[in-house]
This record gives C-alpha cells, sequence and structure tokens, in this order.
C-alpha cells in the first residue's frame, strides 16, 4: 500500500516536471513563432536644406599691368573695366568694392581707383532665383604696353576650378586673380602643370585671400617660361573667383589682352561656343615668339592619365566639320594646334576618354602681326531659366551650341519680346544682342552658349555659365 | 459615621464578559449599598443585570468615556459625600471579598481618597495586569507592575503615584471636589491624572494588594487593545495624554515653550519611531501632536482644576515617580527575554560556505578585471563618466540635467539617484565609482544569490550553486562587457532584492530594504518594473498580516518614479517609461532560443573564436546546451513537493523570460539615426535568478544526487561563461579604461574657468547626415543623460530652429555661428570622425569644408577626439545654475530617508510593547502570521521571529530629554 502511494506520488511529481518542461518549451517556442506586436521609436530627423545663400559673384576689375610702376614687380591697374550686371526677374542687386591689396592704381590712366577696383554682386538671399543674377565687364585697353579687349563673366566662387590658359614666354604676362567676394577668408593653394607635368614650385601655396578681398599672383612667380599652363585652383575656407589676366606684347607693341574666366571641373564631354576666327589663319609656322598666334585648343586630363579624343570645329551655318584627334600623356597639358582655319565662327565639341578641361583660343591679326587674343573656355551647358549680362563691348553675338543629336529651340527674352533660336543637332547658331544689358535665356533646353564681341579694338569671348547645383540637403538628428 | 458605598458599573455591551462581571459583583461578601449601571447599548442587556437585583440604570446615548459615564452616574445617584464609589466595567472580575478589603482600607486611613486594587490578567489570572501606574520624569505613563508573573513581588506596595481605574474605590467628596476624571484624556491615564490632582489636594492613593481584581481590557476601562487600528487608536491616545499632562502640569511659564517644541518633537519622535521598525505610530502621534497644538482650551481646564484644588507642592509627587534605575533595569530584562524568544539567524554564512563563495568570486572579479583596477573610470558602450562634482550628481539626481545647450524642463531618471549614490560612494573622485560597480559587480551577485537561496534552503551546496550561476550569468557578463551600468546594477540588486522581499512580511528591517532595493532596481532596469510588480503582488497575496510592510515594498519606487511618470503620461508616451537609463546603445536582435539560455552576443562571440581557436567546425550557438542542465534541474522544481514555491519560482522564470522577449519588441529611445531597443537583458536577469532559486528548491530535495546535480550545473554554468570572462580579461569587450574626459583638452580646459560654455558636436551617422548635439561644458556625463530626452520624438520648434541652423552651419560656409550661439554659449564645434563608410565621410568632408570656409569659426585642429573649430565672436555665457531644490525632490527625499530608517537593523524591535502583543495572542487569537507561515510558500520558514508590534514606547524617546 505504501509503496503503492509512493509509486503515486512518484508518477505525479515526474509528471509535474515534465509538465513544466513541456510549458518552457511551449514559452519559447511561442515567443519566436507568435508574430507579436512589436514597438519601435521613430527618431526625429529633419532635412535641412542650407537656407538661400547669398548669390555672389566676383568681377575682376579693371585690367592690371605688371611693372607699369617703379616697382617691377607692382601689379597696377589700368583704365576702369566696365561692369553690367542685372537680374533676370526685377531683383535689385548690390554692387561693391573689393579690396585689392596687391594693386596700386597709379599706373591707371584715368578713372578712379574706386571704379578700377574689383567687383562683387550680390541679391539679398531669396529675393531672386538662382540663376537670375547675371553680370559682366569689358574693358578696351590702349596703352603704350598694353592693348585688346578684355572682358568676362563676372563669376560664381568655387571651392575648386581650373584656369586654362595664359603662357609666361618672353612678352607674356599672366596673372593669376583670386577673387574673394565672401565674407570669410579663403586659403588658396594653386598647383601649375605645363606641357613637361606639374610644376613644383613653393610660391602659390597657401595664398590668403582675406574676405571681400582680391589677390594678384603672377604665374611667372611660379614658374617662369611656362608656354602651355594650365593652373588648378584650390580654395580652403571661402570659395574664390578665379581668373587668368593674359597679355602680349611683341617687341614695343602691345599684342592683345584677355581676361579668362575658371573652369568648374572636367568632363569627358565639352563644348566651346562661338569660338570666333575673325579672319584666316594659317598653319604655326614653328615660331617659339609667334607660337600663341595661332588658334589652338588647350587640353588637360586631370586625374593624370593618358588621354585621346577628338576636337570637332563645327562652323556656325553649316559647313564641314573640322576633326583632330588629339592624345595627352598622362600629366601635360597639351596645346592642340587647329592648324589653317578659314574665317568664321565655330563651336567646339571636344570628347575624350577621360575627364579634362579645355579652352580654345583665337588670334587677331592686323597686318598679320597679333593684335587682339581670346580664349574661349568650355561652356557647360544651359538648362532651365538663366539671366546673361552683354557686357559693353562691340557687336556682342550670342552664342549657341548644341552637342547633341538632337536640334534644340531655345527662346531668348530680350527686353520683354521672346526670340526662339533654333541650334541644330552637332551645330551652331547666333542671335545678335544689343551691348550693356540683360537677357533672360527662358529655357537653355541643354545648349552650351557664349557670348563674343569684338571689332579693331581686340575680340573677346566669354562663356555664359549656369550657377553652381545648390547645395544638396543634409539630414539632421538632433537627439 | 453612616456611609455608603456605591458600585457603578459601565456596560457596554453585553455577553459572557458582562456575566462573569455581574456574577462576581453579585457575589461580594460585602454588597455594594447601591449599584448604578450606566448602559451604553440597551439592548437585551437588562436581562443580564438581573443577578444584581434592584439597580438604578441609567442609559446613555453614546458610548461615554468611562469617566463621563462614572460622571453620569454619579450624580443620578442621591448620597452623601462621606459615599464611596467603586467604578466597575464589563472588563472588571473582582474576587469575592474585594470591595470588603477596600471599604476597610479607606475606613482605616483618612487619608486615603482612593484605593486600588491589584490588576490581573484575566486570561491568566497569574499574571499581574497592572498595580498602579506612575510617571517618568517625561511624563511618560508606565505601568509599576507590566505584565509579570504575580508572585508576591509587589504586594509590599501602598501608596502610588497613579492607578488604573478599573476596580478603584473613591471618596465621593474627592471625586465631586476634583471634578472627576479630565474628560480631556479620554480614556487613557484618566485615573493617573485624577490621583495625581488628589495628592496634590492633599490625598493618599494607594494600591491594596490584597484585593484582586481580574482584568480583561475590552475597551471600557482603559484603551481598547487588538487590531491595527486600535493600536494606532492606543498610540493616539496615550501620545495625546502624554503631551496633555506635560502642558498641565508644567510651570506657567514653561508651558509656551511646550507648546512651540511639540511639532519638532514630533519629527524626531517620527524619525526615532522609524528607527524603532514602528511607523505605524508616526501618523497617530501626528494626530495626537497636531490636537495638543490647537486644542488649549482644555489645556487651560485642566489647569485651572489644578489650581484650584491643589493644596501641597508638586515635590509631594516626587517620590512616587517612576525610578529610572528600576525603568533601564526593567528595560534590559525585557530585551534579554526578548533576545531568549527572538529569531535567532540561519544564515551560518562561514560554516555553509559563504565565505568561499565570497572570496571566489571576489578573485574570480579581480582577475578578469585586472586591467579595470588603475583606470580613472570606464568608458564605451553605454558607459560616460559620471559628473566629477558631487554636487553636480545630486543635482541631475533631484531636478534634472538641465543645461546651457538644453533647458530642461523635465524629470530626472530615477536612475540618477543610483548614479548620485554610487558617485557618492566614491566621494573623492566619482567617475571612479563605475570602476568600483564593475569589480564589485560578480562577487555582489554570488552574494546576493546566496543570500537569496540561504533563504531556501541550509545547505551549502545548494548556496554556493545559486550564488555562482548568478555570479557569472550571461545577462551580468553582457552587460559589463557591453557597458550597460543600468543592468549591471539591476543585476546585482536582484538577489539581494529576493533576498529581502522573502523576508519582508516578517520584519520592518528586510521591508525597507526591499522597498529601497526595489526601487533602484525599478530605476535600473525598468523594463523589468512590470515583472516585479507581478512579483510584488503574489508576496501581497500570501502575506497575510504582513501586508503592510509588503505595501510599503513599493513606496519608495513610486516617490521615485512619480515626477518621470508624469511627464511621459503628460507627453502621452508612456512607454517611454520603459526605456533603460543611461545612454542609448543599440544591439542587434537575439532569437527566443538564445534568450532562453542566455547567449548574448558577446558570449556568441567569444564562444564562436574558441570554437575556431580549436577547429571545431560548430556554430557558436551549440554552447546554449551548456545552461540545460540547469534549466532541466529548475523545471525538476516542481517536482520537489515543497507546496507551490517550486511553481512560483518558474513563474518568475517565465516573467523574466516574457520580460526579456518583450524587451525585444520594443524600442523607445533614440540615438542620432537609431532606435535603440531595450536591452533583455534584464529580464534575463530576473529569468537566471528565478531558474537558479528553481533549482535550488530542487537540488534541495535531490537527495543522494544532490552534490552530483549541484556540480554538473556549476560545472557547466562556469564552462558556459569561461569565453565571456577570458574575453573581458583580454580586454576584447566595448567597456575599456576610460579618462575622465570625452572632450579635447582644450575644451575641457576652457570649461574648467566656463563650464557654462557648450560645443556643437557633429556626429556623420549611415545616412550621409548627422547627428547634431550641444554639449556643455567638459562632455556629457552619465548622470546628464535623460530618458525624457532620449525618448523624445518631437521636435521643438526650438530644436527645429536649431537642426536648421545646425544644418547650415554643416554646409554653408556663410552661416552664422553666433546666431544660436549668443543663447547657448557655444565655443567649439567639434566634427567626430566618422567609422569610415563612405557616407559618414562624406558628410565629414563637407561638414569639415563649410566649418573651414566660415569666417567666424577659427580651426584649432585635428585631435583624438574629431576635429575642433573655435567660434571667434562667441560671448561668454554665464553658466545656468541648477535648479533649487523643488518641493518634489524633498519628498522624494523624505519618502526616502524614511524607508532607508526604517531599513537600518537597530534591534529596536524588542521593546516593551511586545507585552501587549503577548497579551492579544493570550486571548485566544491565533495570529494571523501563524496561520499563513502554515500555508507558507516558503519550503522551510525559518523560526518565526516576534512580530514587531507597536511598542508603548520607542527606543527614540530619550530624544526628549534634549527637546522637553
Amino acid at each position: 500500500m505504501a509503496s503503492a502511494r509512493g509509486f503515486a506520488i512518484a508518477s505525479g511529481r515526474s509528471l509535474a516536471a515534465l509538465i513544466a518542461g513541456a510549458a518552457a518549451a511551449v514559452a519559447v517556442t511561442a515567443a519566436s513563432v507568435v508574430p507579436w506586436p512589436s514597438y519601435s521609436a521613430v527618431p526625429p530627423k529633419l532635412s535641412v536644406q542650407p537656407s538661400d545663400s547669398r548669390q555672389l559673384r566676383a568681377c575682376p576689375g579693371a585690367f592690371l599691368d605688371l611693372g607699369a610702376t617703379a616697382a617691377a614687380s607692382q601689379v597696377s591697374s589700368v583704365g576702369v573695366a566696365r561692369v553690367t550686371s542685372g537680374t533676370g526677374d526685377g531683383g535689385s542687386v548690390t554692387t561693391g568694392s573689393l579690396k585689392s591689396p596687391d594693386t596700386s592704381a597709379a599706373g591707371s590712366t584715368g578713372g578712379d581707383s574706386t571704379a578700377a577696383s574689383p567687383q562683387k554682386l550680390e541679391v539679398a538671399p531669396g529675393s531672386v532665383a538662382p540663376g537670375m543674377l547675371a553680370g559682366a565687364q569689358s574693358q578696351t585697353i590702349a596703352t603704350e604696353t598694353l592693348a585688346g579687349l578684355a572682358s568676362t563673366t563676372c563669376a560664381e566662387p568655387l571651392a575648386d576650378s581650373w584656369l586654362v590658359g595664359g603662357t609666361t614666354g618672353v612678352g607674356r604676362t599672366s596673372l593669376v586673380i583670386l577673387t574673394n567676394p565672401s565674407n570669410a577668408p579663403a586659403t588658396v593653394d594653386l598647383t601649375v602643370t605645363d606641357e613637361h607635368g606639374a610644376v613644383a614650385s613653393n610660391v602659390g601655396k597657401r595664398v590668403n585671400v582675406p574676405a571681400n578681398s582680391q589677390r594678384v599672383l603672377s604665374l611667372a612667380g611660379i614658374a617662369p617660361d611656362l608656354l602651355e599652363p594650365v593652373v588648378h585652383v584650390q580654395s580652403r575656407g571661402a570659395k574664390v573667383a578665379a581668373f587668368l589676366m593674359q597679355s602680349a606684347i611683341n617687341g614695343l607693341v602691345p599684342a592683345g589682352a584677355d581676361l579668362v574666366p575658371a573652369i568648374a571641373a572636367g568632363f569627358t564631354s565639352l563644348t566651346i561656343p562661338g569660338f570666333v576666327v575673325p579672319q584666316a589663319l594659317a598653319a604655326p609656322v614653328g615660331d617659339e615668339d609667334n607660337s600663341d598666334a595661332t588658334a589652338a585648343v588647350r587640353v588637360f586630363a586631370p586625374q593624370g592619365v593618358d588621354a585621346a579624343g577628338t576636337i570637332r570645329l563645327v562652323p556656325e551655318g553649316g559647313g564641314t566639320p573640322i576633326d583632330l584627334k588629339f592624345t595627352l600623356p598622362a600629366g601635360n597639358v597639351t596645346d592642340v594646334p587647329l592648324g589653317a582655319i578659314a574665317a568664321g565662327n565655330y563651336a567646339v565639341f571636344i570628347t575624350a576618354n577621360t575627364p579634362v578641361v579645355a579652352a580654345a583660343r583665337t588670334v587677331q591679326l592686323t597686318n598679320t602681326a597679333m593684335t587682339d587674343f581670346a580664349w574661349a573656355v568650355a561652356s557647360p551647358a544651359v538648362h532651365g531659366a538663366l539671366a546673361v549680362a552683354i557686357p559693353d563691348a562691340p557687336s556682342p553675338v550670342l552664342w549657341f551650341a548644341n552637342p547633341d543629336a538632337a536640334p534644340i529651340k531655345v527662346a531668348v527674352n530680350v527686353g520683354g519680346a521672346i526670340t526662339e533660336v533654333t541650334v541644330p543637332a552637332q551645330g551652331a547658331a547666333q542671335l545678335a544682342v544689343s551691348a550693356n544689358s540683360v537677357l533672360t535665356i527662358q529655357d537653355g533646353g541643354g545648349a552650351h552658349m557664349a557670348v563674343s564681341m569684338g571689332g579693331t579694338s581686340g575680340t573677346a569671348v566669354i562663356p555664359v555659365v549656369p550657377p553652381g547645383p545648390s547645395e544638396a540637403a543634409v539630414t539632421v538628428y538632433p537627439r | 459615621m453612616f456611609s455608603t458605598t456605591t458600585a457603578i458599573l459601565v456596560v457596554h455591551r453585553g455577553g459572557e464578559q458582562l456575566d462573569r462581571a455581574v456574577a462576581a459583583l453579585a457575589a461580594q461578601t460585602r454588597t455594594p449599598d447601591q449599584i448604578a449601571v450606566v448602559l451604553a447599548d440597551t439592548a437585551d442587556v437588562r436581562a443580564a443585570l438581573a443577578p444584581l437585583g434592584p439597580c438604578v440604570v441609567i442609559e446613555s446615548a453614546s458610548h461615554l468615556t468611562f469617566g463621563a459615564a462614572v460622571d453620569l452616574a454619579e450624580r443620578a445617584v442621591a448620597g452623601h459625600p462621606e459615599d464611596r464609589l467603586w467604578l466597575l466595567s464589563e472588563d472588571t472580575v473582582p474576587a469575592p471579598d474585594v470591595l470588603a478589603t477596600l471599604v476597610t482600607t479607606l475606613d482605616n486611613s483618612a487619608s486615603v481618597a482612593m484605593a486600588a486594587p491589584k490588576l490581573l490578567n484575566a486570561d491568566d489570572p497569574t499574571r499581574l495586569f497592572g498595580m498602579g501606574r506612575t510617571v517618568t520624569r517625561l511624563g511618560r505613563s508606565v505601568a509599576i507592575a507590566d505584565d509579570e508573573l504575580d508572585q508576591g513581588q509587589h504586594d509590599g506596595l501602598s501608596d502610588v503615584l497613579g492607578v488604573d481605574p478599573a476596580g478603584v474605590l473613591i471618596r465621593r467628596s474627592v471625586w465631586t471636589s476634583l471634578g472627576g476624571f479630565d474628560q480631556a484624556l479620554g480614556a487613557v491615564d484618566d485615573a493617573l491624572d485624577f490621583a495625581v490632582r488628589a495628592r496634590l489636594a492633599g490625598h493618599r492613593v494607594i494600591v491594596v494588594p490584597e484585593a484582586r481584581v481580574e482584568f480583561a481590557p475590552g475597551g471600557v476601562i482603559g484603551p481598547s487593545y487588538g487590531n491595527a487600528r486600535a493600536m494606532r487608536r492606543r498610540a493616539q491616545a496615550e501620545r495625546r495624554a502624554q503631551l496633555h499632562r506635560r502642558l498641565t502640569w508644567a510651570p506657567a511659564t514653561a508651558v509656551p515653550l511646550h507648546w512651540a517644541a511639540l511639532l519638532p518633537l514630533w519629527l524626531c519622535r517620527a524619525v526615532g519611531s522609524l528607527l524603532a521598525k514602528t511607523p505605524g505610530r508616526i501618523l497617530p502621534e501626528l494626530r495626537a501632536t497636531l490636537a495638543a497644538v490647537v486644542q488649549w482650551g482644555r489645556v487651560a481646564n485642566a489647569r485651572r482644576m489644578v489650581r484650584r484644588t491643589r493644596t501641597t507642592g508638586w515635590s509631594s509627587l516626587a517620590p512616587l515617580r517612576a525610578d529610572p534605575v528600576v525603568l533601564r533595569r526593567r528595560a534590559r530584562l525585557d530585551k534579554d527575554t526578548q533576545r531568549a524568544y527572538g529569531p535567532r539567524t540561519e544564515l551560518e554564512f562561514l560554516s555553509t560556505g559563504g565565505g568561499w563563495v565570497l572570496l571566489g568570486s571576489g578573485a574570480l572579479s579581480l582577475v578578469v578585471l585586472f586591467w579595470a583596477l588603475t583606470a580613472p573610470t570606464l568608458v564605451g558602450g553605454g558607459l560616460l563618466p559620471l559628473s566629477e562634482r558631487l554636487t553636480a550628481l545630486w543635482e541631475h539626481a533631484a531636478t534634472g540635467p538641465g543645461t546651457n545647450a538644453d533647458p530642461f524642463g523635465g524629470a530626472a531618471d530615477p536612475f540618477a539617484v543610483v548614479l548620485a549614490l554610487l558617485g557618492s560612494v566614491a566621494f573623492w573622485a566619482p567617475p571612479f565609482a563605475m570602476v568600483l560597480l564593475w569589480l564589485v559587480a560578480i562577487p555582489a551577485s554570488a552574494m546576493g544569490a546566496w543570500f537569496a537561496a540561504s533563504r531556501l534552503h541550509a545547505r551549502g551546496s545548494v548556496r554556493a550553486v545559486a550564488a555562482i550561476g548568478y555570479a557569472v550569468a550571461p545577462p551580468l557578463l553582457g552587460a559589463l562587457g557591453d557597458g550597460r551600468p543600468g543592468a549591471v546594477v539591476a543585476h546585482v540588486l536582484l538577489g539581494w532584492l529576493a533576498y529581502a522581499l522573502l523576508g519582508a512580511k516578517r520584519s520592518w528591517v528586510a521591508a525597507g530594504a526591499a522597498a529601497l532595493l526595489f526601487a533602484a532596481v525599478t530605476a535600473a532596469a525598468p523594463s523589468l518594473t512590470l515583472a516585479l510588480v507581478v512579483v510584488w503582488l503574489v508576496a501581497m497575496a500570501v502575506a497575510g498580516r504582513g501586508i503592510a510592510r509588503l505595501v510599503l515594498v513599493i513606496v519608495p519606487a513610486v516617490a521615485l518614479w512619480a515626477p518621470l511618470v508624469l511627464a511621459q503620461l503628460l507627453r502621452q508616451t508612456p512607454l517611454a517609461l520603459l526605456a533603460d537609463p543611461g545612454v542609448p546603445t543599440a544591439h542587434a536582435p537575439i532569437a527566443p532560443g538564445r534568450l532562453a539560455t542566455g547567449l548574448s552576443d558577446l558570449q556568441a562571440a567569444a564562444w564562436q573564436s574558441v570554437l575556431n581557436v580549436i577547429g571545431a567546425g560548430l556554430d557558436a550557438r551549440w554552447a546554449l546546451l551548456l545552461a540545460v542542465p540547469l534549466v532541466a534541474v529548475a523545471v525538476c522544481a516542481v517536482a520537489a513537493g515543497r507546496g507551490i514555491a517550486g511553481v512560483l519560482a518558474l513563474a518568475a522564470a517565465l516573467f523574466g523570460f516574457a520580460t526579456a522577449v518583450a524587451a525585444e519588441h520594443i524600442s523607445v529611445a533614440v540615438h542620432g539615426d537609431t532606435a535603440v531597443g531595450l536591452w533583455p537583458g534584464a529580464g534575463q536577469s530576473l529569468m537566471w535568478l528565478a531558474l537558479l532559486l528553481a533549482a535550488a528548491i530542487a537540488l534541495a530535495a535531490a537527495g543522494r544526487i544532490r552534490s552530483l546535480l549541484a556540480t554538473v550545473v556549476a560545472a557547466t554554468l562556469l564552462a558556459y561563461a569561461a569565453p565571456v570572462l577570458f574575453a573581458i580579461a583580454a580586454q576584447r569587450v566595448t567597456v575599456h579604461p576610460g579618462g575622465e574626459r570625452d572632450m579635447p583638452a582644450l575644451v575641457s580646459a576652457e570649461a574648467e574657468r566656463d563650464p557654462g560654455l557648450t560645443t556643437l558636436v557633429i556626429a556623420p551617422t549611415r545616412d550621409a547626415g548627422a547627428r547634431l548635439t550641444l554639449v556643455q561644458g567638459a562632455g556629457d556625463t552619465l548622470d546628464s543623460v535623460s530618458t525624457l530626452r532620449t525618448t523624445r520624438q518631437q521636435l521643438s520648434d526650438d530644436e527645429r530652429r536649431f537642426a536648421a541652423w545646425a544644418g547650415d552651419l554643416i554646409t554653408r560656409a556663410d552661416a552664422d555661428p553666433t546666431q544660436v550661439a549668443t543663447g547657448t554659449g557655444l565655443r567649439f564645434v567639434l566634427l567626430r570622425p566618422g567609422d569610415g563608410s563612405a557616407e559618414e565621410t562624406q558628410l565629414g568632408v563637407r561638414a569639415a569644408a563649410a566649418l573651414d570656409a566660415n569666417g567666424k569659426l577659427a580651426p584649432v585642429g585635428d585631435t583624438e577626439f574629431g576635429r575642433l573649430w573655435r567660434v571667434t565672436s562667441a560671448t561668454a555665457d554665464a553658466p545656468r545654475v541648477g535648479e533649487p531644490l523643488t518641493w518634489v525632490s524633498v519628498g522624494q527625499l523624505a519618502v526616502i530617508a524614511g524607508v532607508l530608517l526604517l531599513s537600518i537593523p537597530t534591534g529596536a524591535h524588542v521593546s516593551a510593547g511586545q507585552r501587549i502583543d503577548r497579551l492579544v495572542r493570550r486571548r485566544g487569537r491565533k495570529r494571523p502570521a501563524d496561520a499563513i507561515s502554515d500555508a507558507s510558500a516558503e519550503p522551510e520558514p525559518e523560526p518565526e521571529p516576534e512580530p514587531e508590534p507597536e511598542p508603548a514606547q520607542p527606543a527614540a524617546a530619550e530624544n526628549e530629554v534634549t527637546h522637553g
């Protein structure tokens, strides 16, 4: 009896343990199998669109002459550059003078130093849509040592840009002009590359450009005898608008002057509209001194690899395009001579297997002597609306180029009247515009544009550059 | 001289008690000449009075006090001033010769105005109930003979200062001239007061030991005894009487002084009551004190009466006052008696191997965390340094971490109090407290589990298994490795909480300790609260008479949590209350199977490396097989035949598991771009402890195979933990020694001068965004982290403005840092390095470019904490002063201090008041505690300690020497 009772107790206990074990197994299984509801907090975040930066443009100011004063190293301004500025949608532009500590006005012939000084153009934040602020400047120079037409756009400051143009050969002066229109100082590193590759130099490193001021460096001070330089401008701190100011003198006769704006970045496909050849040019004869008296395209591949590509010149209004092939040794700059070229207006299309930066040089000859030259830099495609300032210069023409396979229709608003320009596929078109005005491209449609101008006093071409992409939004987590 | 004797019988209710009283009265050898009966309850009582023959019956509408009832009868009965009044009630059973003896006494000595009999306990007539009363120097009323065996030791007594009113024979002339009992006193010490006034009027009051009256306190004469409510009422009346006496007897000039001291004195006595483990007295005494404060009309009456009748000086009372020497001797005797009956500790700490467990776990901790010994503090994971100033720690605990950067309009985390306590332990360098916490975690866990198991079984091996298993429990090691201070604290304290909770129903000390531990554990691991509340409710359900002590258990937690709960409820985010305190630290999801066996990521990684080293191509998940012996043995607890204890333990384990699983499904805190899930380790700690206790129950019943099973369980658990222990010892964990700073030296140095400065800290996130926070002073501290802040999901307008501004600052060179800085004291911008991913690098480059370009920021350079900029145009802000202590903090502090006092073991539960408890028990009531302990879930209840009753005099009564 007792053993039966004991047996009953023992089996009862074993059963209890089994039930407990089964319950544990069920609990674990239920925890894994049953889709329990869950709750998760949502991290609070805010997508911050950088509030509208003040739209800023920097105009380099009057042309500068190196060595016009007693101190040969001193830079002095010559004359006054006429600035044309405005907005495409009626907003008002505030113009301000920038300090130019490297420049004296001693050599100026007429005009006061304030007017000669570099300018900044700005609009109140939010008052003007991006791209609707435009400015350009132009100056006809005719002194004993300088002559020519020098025009440029008032450029948007960039953190990283390329100056393609210039030379420091005999009788050639090239100045790098760093303009900082912002309220923060900038520290700029210049890296010069020429036909022999990168130029090692301590000059041009950590150049301090104070807020609201302009610094001027002679390219010859970085390295003498640069025939085909390309300058990489990298700015820490504030962004700067970099320009290259080149003048030429052959013996005692001034042989031209030009202002070259910077290019933002290299691409595998570049377009240079408005490449105007005022008269037929012969192929270079190999004369070192006059080697820049010919049309050429300067090409550089920033990524340091061998590059190869083609340059196609398409005459405006139809005609047989000229195709040139080029190869670039890694890290070297090359001036691709365009050879004998008939007078006319061309669009230059450059394609390469690696991103390149490029500018085309055209020359004005008077009685076979070079009297002016102009660097036409690659223009970015214009999408959407854009204001274009036409400088106060003789016979300005707005040029369009279309590298695509389909024609583009561009509507231009000139003083309220809409003009539609059709740019043929792989071709160019032009529109005569009035000097010292601001017109509006209603929709660029992807066309590349430039404004050329000139007459007997010289020739110049300036690119039409849309503003850089606005800053992307950043996601901010405040917890 | 002819004089009559009138017996006045005050009856509240009929019944057996009344029948005995009536029979005894009728059986007197000398019958009273008149009998007056005062009836409060007229139903079916008259029949019971029949044996008395003719008597005057007075019906009173309500229950009068005894004194008032006697007055009523005295006025109703015609008579001569030389008459005598014999005061009786249904509670008194006089021996047949009592009246004769007393009358003879009064007849023989004309100076005697009042003669009292010897009162014997009605339930046990061999014991004295009382023989006269006296007062101490402080006005405390004490019985001359107090629940002693009647061996005639007091039979030499004659003159006394006061008496108990039961069975007293009084001259009617004295009664009328003195105005009877002072109505202000109610039921307590009325006769004592009357006797004193009689003495002051030149009469004598004596005790007649030969007259024996059996007395059962039923509430008619004197206060009633019995349930807790009656106890409280008695405590109030006693205190009221004492204060009344003090104000009445004091010299007129001293009265205002006494009056002013009433409330401060109450406060001191409240502290004393807590230390004496008699918290039930605090409120009744407050009521008595308040009554004494306002009812000074009664005092004036009493003083007038004394003045009118007094003929001799107060000094005539002096010889009859209590002799302090005698009192002291009696207290000592009581204590000895109690000690003889009292609880004996069955801990046998050393003899059952507690010492070895402590030594072993301590050594293990030293070996594993040897590298931490020299660290100023620990950082990594959820760890940050603590504030270096104790004042800051306590400020954060009291009013929440307000900073210039984020003026705080919320409630402090309860955990901040725990941190403040920890920091105060390492008062010389509060950040070092984290090192201490880490070092003691393993041995303290071991000891907690050891003590908890000691409540279950006396055998050393059983206790040791629980201790070892808990010391190397995966949730503890995981928390130690990942740097989760809350989880570590919760794990360490859980064992102690179990120990205290298992004893809470019997002891105020244990209940107080359990209350503090409960508050600390819920503060450290809020996710455990629900499971712990369930455990607490179950404990209440089986507590029986100790329920008041168990109710106390949640009081400090409620006080601690109330502000935060209110704040979260007002914000309509009740789930956010579950958020783990401290820096939100995310973890990878853990599957339920791994939760059940405690295989944390850290453990899995440690095992994987071990398996890799020995070349076994096994998945680390096989390691969880090592937890199987524990689970198997624990499950057998239900078969141990120890009642429901095993079931309860396993149920607790299930709750712990459920908590851990639920924690895996909830994430309420936010850190940057991550929603941080609750840490399931806290639930696992509860589960692990419950499993170990269940295993202890099973092992206790295991018989011959006990030691084998114990060895297997302990060995597998140690083996299970070994790789993690090694990983911690080899510092292959997140936690690492830290400097005392979390900021570049320049910021720290500047913060020394200007603690109000703030730094914008930019931490890149995985989506090329940035976590942007303002950090005050020398960096965030652990105690300045607030769950109210980390769980807030809405962005205030201020925060939106701040985010927009900060977003501008890291994207635009021309953003103005001073725009927001003016209000915040922004002085630095710190860009933390990214983790190397493309997105974080991209944000870093972008932000660095914008900050570099900013004209109002000056780059300082790269530091080990990131790249630093200084705001050049910032103006210094005055540091924000911490909020003053609010009434909320004062309330919290009072509650915690009270419970703390209660939890201090003072040995005061041995006291004179024990007598009442014995008295009640002897009257045939089975104590509920006994009844419950029979059905108690505890397998081996310790010898019942004497329940703490409400002692008549707490140990702290001597406080009054300085105040009275």
